[in-house]
């Protein structure tokens, strides 16, 4: 092999080499860039949105909710939200057949059910952290843009509880769980005859979800999120069945000790608009 | 004339050598290809900035020239955006085209930083969750090993054990407060499962947290069939009015169902050899119950006619499969008399259904892939 052979050899591992650096230096950088150049950037922009929320497992009650939505972003990982709206809220089927055919039992005391606390009109402010930026490919030709945030606020909601025993007027209980078109079930028709209580209560939510960024714009964006609104429970023990009715509807009752916190967990869809 | 013929040979290596690199960037492979495009609109990705915050590049090579930056700002942009690129990044070359010019589209997803195809992947899932335990709850330990047979395709076995299954407190306060419980179906336990299935990875990207770390991760969907253990709750959990102790619920081995699970996911790569993953998985089993410890109905029944007629549960003629001494005897511990069980058992098999329960879970795991 000759000097000048081995000259151009040399002259070719290094160039090959350096070409080789280059493109990893490159592939890095890219790497870096492409994801760090958010495309949406949200910071110092305002946003406007809608929710709605339905109950993820409910037990006893069943709640559909719909907010509306103002934001802030103090930057792209941190931002200021204010919700507020209505919930629907319901007993489910199981409760209601508790109430149409309640307990035969010697007992001479009931008890209520726990959590069936039903949130109507609320209102929260919270932060919105959103330290996670990213893109993913769908089917390998659309990138999808998106933020992975977790929510945390509090704030107040009027509570409403249908008790699912306590029911004083016994005349109008009976027509209300009487079954005259014969289909097998109560007509429940009217207003519920059972003792109803109100309340407005703390609230405190918790949410983590994606916002996905859609158009070709920073302008839209669709939500879908695990939202928690929590709040204190209570209900009635040791109510004495034949004490309970229109001059005295608890029964003489007392407030459960063991009363914890009612957790309603929510599937929320929402969409907000960033201007 | 010796040199020039050098530089000849010299010229042919070269020019070997740059085909492959030229090759490569017409592939839609994992490499990452930036592409100088004239016509921004036709940009199939990809990061378009808010023009107000997205400076023209100083310098604009002459084949995207021919577009004014002005026209529509598609630069990546650094950090927020809102800051000016700095001249020297914005000249800055990557394989060939300017990182931050506008009209540069960046088809920077379709790299894969690590590829799976042909690796084992072993999943331990600690600690898997049930989320819509309305009438049973369930923690469980599962693991998975997975097969890559393609970059998107993988063959799967699972297998692990619920540790914790038993009726949900709020069946209990059916029990107690309102005279009433879930049907038996609903409450069906899940003990052990073994399935085996596939696993498909639709999606892929990347994400960064704050600017600083990126990370990789897959959109995973499975499936799989198999089979499992179950059991039923026969007596709730209560307290014995002899002494006030706690006599702690019992259950019958309902026996092995045939199981079938789907599920979603995301797999997040911690370097070559690690992963970690978040999935929801859901396993529908069949709540028919037809024995109880091996017992049938028949068996259940005549053991119940004895016990009634005052003799003991093994006095009475059942099958071979039958386990007559789980509802013979005293429980040592909690002095549970067993035969009161049989009338329990009974209940349940003489009331088959056909409905199937959904138990979903929330998979949290770790991968070791080889």
């Amino acid at each position: 092999m000759t000097r000048k052979t081995l000259k151009l050899l040399g002259c070719l591992v290094m160039l090959s080499s350096g070409m080789a650096f280059a493109e990893d230096e490159g592939e890095d950088l890219v790497e870096k860039v492409a994801v760090r150049n958010r495309l949406f950037s949200v910071s110092g922009r305002f946003e406007l949105g809608g929710n709605f929320g339905l109950s993820l497992l409910p037990k006893l009650t069943e709640h559909y909710n719909l907010n509306l939505s103002v934001a802030y972003n103090f930057a792209d990982w941190l931002a200021v939200e204010v919700r507020g709206g209505y919930a629907i809220g319901r007993l489910t089927s199981l409760a209601e057949q508790i109430q149409d055919d309640p307990p035969s039992t010697s007992a001479m005391t009931m008890a209520d059910a726990a959590d069936i606390w039903q949130m109507t009109g609320h209102g929260v402010a919270g932060l919105r952290f959103q330290p996670i930026y990213g893109k993913l490919n769908l089917m390998a030709e659309l990138p999808v843009h998106f933020q992975l945030y977790a929510w945390l606020g509090g704030g107040v909601g009027a509570l409403k509880r249908e008790s699912l025993v306590l029911c004083p007027d016994a005349a109008a209980c009976a027509a209300y769980r009487a079954d005259a078109n014969g289909d097998g079930a109560s007509d429940r028709i009217g207003p519920s005859p059972f003792h109803t209580e109100y309340k407005v209560s703390p609230l405190v939510s918790l949410a983590l979800g994606f916002r996905f960024f859609i158009g070709s714009e920073a302008n839209h964006s669709v939500k879908i999120e695990a939202r928690s609104w929590s709040y204190l429970d209570s209900y009635l023990v040791d109510i004495r069945k034949a004490n309970v009715n229109p001059g005295d509807p608890t029964g003489g009752g007392v407030a459960a000790s063991n009363a914890s916190i009612t957790n309603l967990v929510q599937l929320d869809l929402g969409y907000a608009f960033i201007f | 004339m010796r040199s020039f013929r050098d530089s000849l040979i010299l010229s042919a290596l070269l020019g070997a050598l740059s085909a492959p690199f030229a090759s490569a960037a017409t592939q839609p492979s994992d490499a990452p290809v930036l592409v100088a495009q004239a016509t921004p609109a036709d940009d199939d990705e990809d990061d378009p900035a808010p023009a107000a915050t997205t400076p023209a590049p100083a310098t604009t090579p002459a084949a995207t020239s021919t577009t004014p930056a002005s026209s529509r700002s598609d630069a990546p942009t650094a950090s927020s955006g809102s800051a000016p690129v700095a001249s020297e990044d914005s000249q800055k070359l990557v394989s060939g085209a300017p990182l931050f010019n506008p009209n540069v589209a960046v088809h920077i997803i379709e790299q894969k930083k690590h590829s799976d195809v042909g690796k084992f992947e072993i999943v331990l899932y600690p600690a898997t969750i049930q989320v819509n335990g309305k009438f049973t709850q369930h923690f469980g330990t599962m693991g998975s090993l997975v097969y890559h047979l393609q970059e998107n395709f993988a063959l799967q076995v699972t297998g692990g054990y619920n540790w914790y299954n038993v009726e949900s407190s709020f069946n209990g306060e059916l029990v107690e407060k309102f005279n009433r419980e879930a049907q038996a179906a609903t409450s069906l336990l899940w003990t052990w499962g073994a399935l085996a299935g596939v696993e498909v990875t639709p999606l892929y990207g990347k994400f960064a947290l704050f600017e600083g770390t990126l990370a990789h991760f897959s959109f995973v969907i499975n499936g799989g069939l198999g089979a499992g253990g179950t059991r039923h709750q026969l007596k709730p959990e209560s307290v014995r009015a002899s002494d006030g102790a706690i006599s702690p619920a019992s259950y019958g081995d309902t026996g092995v169902k045939f199981m079938g699970s789907l599920g979603a996911g995301f797999r997040l790569q911690l370097g070559d050899h690690f992963a970690f993953r978040l999935e929801v998985r859901d396993v529908v089993y069949s709540a028919r119950m037809e024995q109880v410890n091996g017992c049938n109905a028949a068996d259940l029944v005549a053991m119940d006619a004895k016990i009634t007629g005052g003799q003991s549960a093994d006095t009475a003629m059942v099958g071979g499969n039958c386990q007559v001494d789980k509802f013979v005897g005293t429980d040592a511990d909690t002095g549970y008399e067993r035969k009161r069980d049989v009338s329990l058992a009974k209940f349940l098999v003489l009331n088959p259904t056909s409905d199937v329960l959904n138990n979903v879970g929330l998979y949290l795991g770790v991968s070791f892939l080889f």
